[in-house]
């Protein structure tokens, strides 16, 4: 208990809340760098999978190669970050990216391919050009496996930014880092429950932004999402960093 | 800095991996090693536990929440928290990889258990067995392919996993990416990473395999492969 | 069923964070202190020994060294390498799990005695054998061959603000940025000294142990300072000038080896002694170069070191 005692103490110094060492800062950069890095893989990522599943043709490559992308491993994506772009957030911003994409490229592709070819072969016949499909059909039908796929990915990058403290960048990783090198369990242990905190409220908040935007009619139920969580190539589990 | 090039400060410096080839293979067998304890254990743990949280719905959140949250917390930092209590070894790095493997594989079993139809379970009872051998002999064969699909996750999880416990003394091939951070040094990053994803390729393939000959019933498509 | 119950789920998730709150909590100050064991030298059976090293090349080198040298004489050596900062690395020592490591005099005395100040090395031994004897760890002899901590700024900021003693710093009107390992901000011979015994008002930005990410920060302006290694080789070819501590609040930086007295006999002991004997500054910047410009592997330049010196 003394060591809790003085965990609690480390939450209630007000210090430890101010400048730039201080929660705050460190929670800001970790959300600013998380943010940005998941919204940059989106915009490159979605676009891809998307187009390729209304295509239905070289997904299965794309799959592929997104797979073994989810194979590298973070650590490795992170050094290679700092060996080419040296110390500073460009380090750790290009190698979050780089993480982000595979889960919304794998789970765009699903999701999109997954929509009922009759349903399309009907949005045809009733005279809708490929674009208003894709738009206005296979999209929102396809939503639920689409944002899965992003809430995988913002939840990773989430965890993985608390690795770039490793290579030099803050975020709330810091804590950890510095408190394993200097010796102070106090100090890690509050980095750590800082961490798992902000990871479970980005689990339940994209969790919210997923049922948001999917239609009302379309909310997955339980079995089908279950049936996608061990479909080959289907990401919608998580992946620990 | 050329790809081209082949020295000490290029990408990949072909001298070096050759005259490495004890050090490669001694971070490969112990990457190998604490993948398999690490989802073996995992499994052993998840079987009962997913069979449990199935079987008794009330428990499964209790299951799921457990496993989940231990999920969430960075690997770092639980490597980093577990050292004080089991110091500095391979046991540090084998209980943070368990717990990564707990939630992927219990909500398989979960999962694959709950995909068992209905009426093969009818018939089981029809045919007299009992719960327990109904089990045993119906509804855990038919729950591979899920229960495996979650092996095949935890397995590529963990192997990128194992190389953050380089930073606790550990680690496989993630002792040479840690290298190449330490020293500036591009090859072993390079050979590390490459070796990293190719051992998941080839674990993900062989469990496929696995699978294939777990699950003679639906071996249909073999010739087709 | 998962997403009916995940509000339920997440409640249980932040239960089992608390019981691993508890469980950490209350066994954290795990002080499993030395078996007292007189070093029974006469035994045939050699102990083995684990041999560890902090995590920069230098260390790992000198670890490989003195583990090549007790391996030749038919002890079981195992490696437990780049283990982090000695502040990782020192309960791991006294709880058994590591048996050697080669230390650094002045800087592993003022992490054990916050309070001691700079003195000559052989005081420094001496205050680091009555700290370290009764917890079961033996000080070897100190070597010749020292890597001090350093305090560095590029030669156009230098020349710029006139520097070329740490005192000087205070010249200097705009803030200033120390970078360096994470630990160096709580440490007496790091920020904290600059700030007590020089006076200067430091921001910190934490990087590594003198490796590249502390050299890119420096080239790239983030920081001005950086806590740098006496025997590193490339400190004059890549252009940078060591600051003089004018008021010595660095430390002795002689390398001693430390060994858990219950693995220590009398033939360990000679041998140990012989290569601190053997390592001289001037070799050990060779080595520094071999290992982090030539990307040789440590083990291999520790053991061309030893055959050069007929000790393997």
């Amino acid at each position: 208990m003394h060591f809790l005692g003085q965990v609690v103490a480390w939450f209630t110094t007000a210090s430890h809340w101010q400048g730039d060492g201080g929660v705050l800062h460190r929670l800001g950069e970790h959300l600013v760098m998380s943010a940005a890095a998941t919204a940059t893989a989106v915009v490159l990522a979605l676009p891809v999978g998307v187009v390729l599943g209304h295509k239905r043709r070289g997904g299965l490559a794309a799959v592929n190669v997104s797979n073994v992308g989810r194979a590298v491993p973070s650590f490795a994506l992170l050094v290679f970050g700092a060996q080419v772009f040296g110390v500073g957030p460009l380090p750790a911003y290009l190698a979050l990216v780089a993480l982000a994409i595979p889960p919304i490229v794998t789970n765009s592709y699903t999701g999109v391919r997954q929509v009922d070819p009759d349903v399309v072969e009907a949005a045809r016949g009733m005279g809708m050009g490929e674009a208003r499909i894709l738009g206005r059909v296979e999209l929102p039908v396809a939503m639920p496996l689409v944002m899965a796929g992003v809430r995988t990915a913002g939840v990773q990058v989430v965890a993985t930014a608390t690795l770039a403290a490793v290579v030099a960048w803050g975020g709330l990783g810091r804590y950890i880092v510095d408190g394993l090198a200097q010796g102070d369990q106090v100090q890690l242990f509050a980095g750590a429950l800082l961490v798992a905190g902000l990871a479970m409220a980005v689990e339940v908040g994209l969790g919210v932004l997923q049922r948001v935007l999917t239609p009302a009619g379309l909310r997955l139920r339980p079995r089908a999402q279950r049936r996608v969580s061990y479909l080959p190539g289907a990401a919608a589990a998580p992946e620990a960093t | 800095m050329l790809l081209g090039a082949n020295g000490p400060d290029s990408w990949v410096w072909w001298d070096w991996i050759g005259r490495h080839g004890d050090t490669l293979y001694a971070a490969a067998r112990e990457h190998v090693v604490l993948t398999v304890w690490a989802v073996a254990v995992g499994l052993v743990l998840s079987l009962p536990v997913g069979v449990a949280a199935w079987h008794w719905r009330r428990f499964q959140p209790v299951a799921l929440g457990l496993t989940g949250a231990v999920y969430t917390i960075p690997s770092i930092a639980l490597f980093a928290l577990l050292v004080p209590v089991t110091g500095l070894g391979r046991v540090t790095a084998e209980i943070g990889l368990v717990g990564y493997t707990l939630l992927i594989l219990v909500r398989n079993v979960v999962a694959g258990l709950d995909g068992v139809p209905a009426d093969v379970r009818e018939a089981a009872r029809g045919m007299g067995l009992t719960p327990a051998r109904t089990l045993l002999r119906v509804e855990l064969p038919l729950a591979v392919p899920s229960i495996m699909a979650g092996v095949r996750i935890a397995t590529v999880t963990t192997i990128g996993l194992v190389t953050v416990t380089a930073l606790i003394g550990q680690g496989g091939f993630g002792q040479l990416i840690y290298d190449g951070l330490v020293r500036d040094f591009h090859t072993p990053l390079v050979v590390g990473t490459v070796l990293s994803v190719l051992l998941a390729v080839v674990a993900d393939v062989t469990l496929v395999l696995l699978e294939r000959v777990l699950t003679p019933w639906s071996r249909r498509r073999v010739k087709a492969v | 069923m998962l997403h009916l119950t995940r509000r339920r789920a997440i409640g249980a998730g932040l239960v089992a964070l608390v019981l691993l709150v508890g469980a950490c909590g209350s066994d954290s100050n795990d002080d499993s202190s030395s078996t007292s064991s007189s070093a029974a030298s006469t035994t045939a059976v050699k102990k083995a020994i684990t041999v560890s090293s902090a995590n920069f090349p230098e260390n790992e080198m000198l670890a490989r060294m003195y583990g090549a040298v007790l391996a030749n004489a038919g002890y079981p050596v195992t490696y437990k390498l780049k283990l982090g900062a000695r502040e990782v690395i020192q309960p791991a020592l006294e709880s058994g799990q590591i048996d050697f490591l080669p230390e650094y005099a002045g800087n592993y005395l003022s992490y054990l005695d916050k309070s001691a100040g700079s003195m000559t090395v052989d005081d420094t031994v001496a205050s680091l054998r009555k700290l370290l004897d009764p917890k079961g760890i033996s000080v070897l002899d100190a070597s010749a061959a020292t890597d001090a901590d350093a305090i560095a700024v590029t030669k156009d900021f230098a020349t710029k603000n006139g520097l070329t003693t740490i005192s000087d710093l205070a010249k200097v009107k705009t803030a200033l940025t120390l970078g360096g390992p994470a630990e160096c901000e709580t440490r007496s011979t790091c920020k904290l000294g600059l700030e007590q015994v020089y006076g200067l008002k430091l921001k910190f930005k934490p990087l590594d142990a003198d490796g590249p990410l502390t050299r890119a920060a420096l080239d790239k302006g983030d920081i001005q300072l950086a806590r740098v290694f006496t025997a590193d080789a490339d400190l004059k070819t890549k252009g940078y000038v060591v600051l003089e501590d004018d008021k010595h609040f660095q430390q002795a930086g002689n390398i001693v080896p430390v060994i858990r007295t219950d693995k220590l006999d009398d033939q360990a002991k000679a041998l140990i002694n012989k290569v601190s004997a053997a390592l001289t500054t001037d070799a050990l910047i060779d080595l520094n170069k071999m290992v982090q410009v030539d990307k040789e592997d440590p083990q291999a330049a520790a053991e061309m070191f030893l055959k050069s010196h007929g000790l393997l």
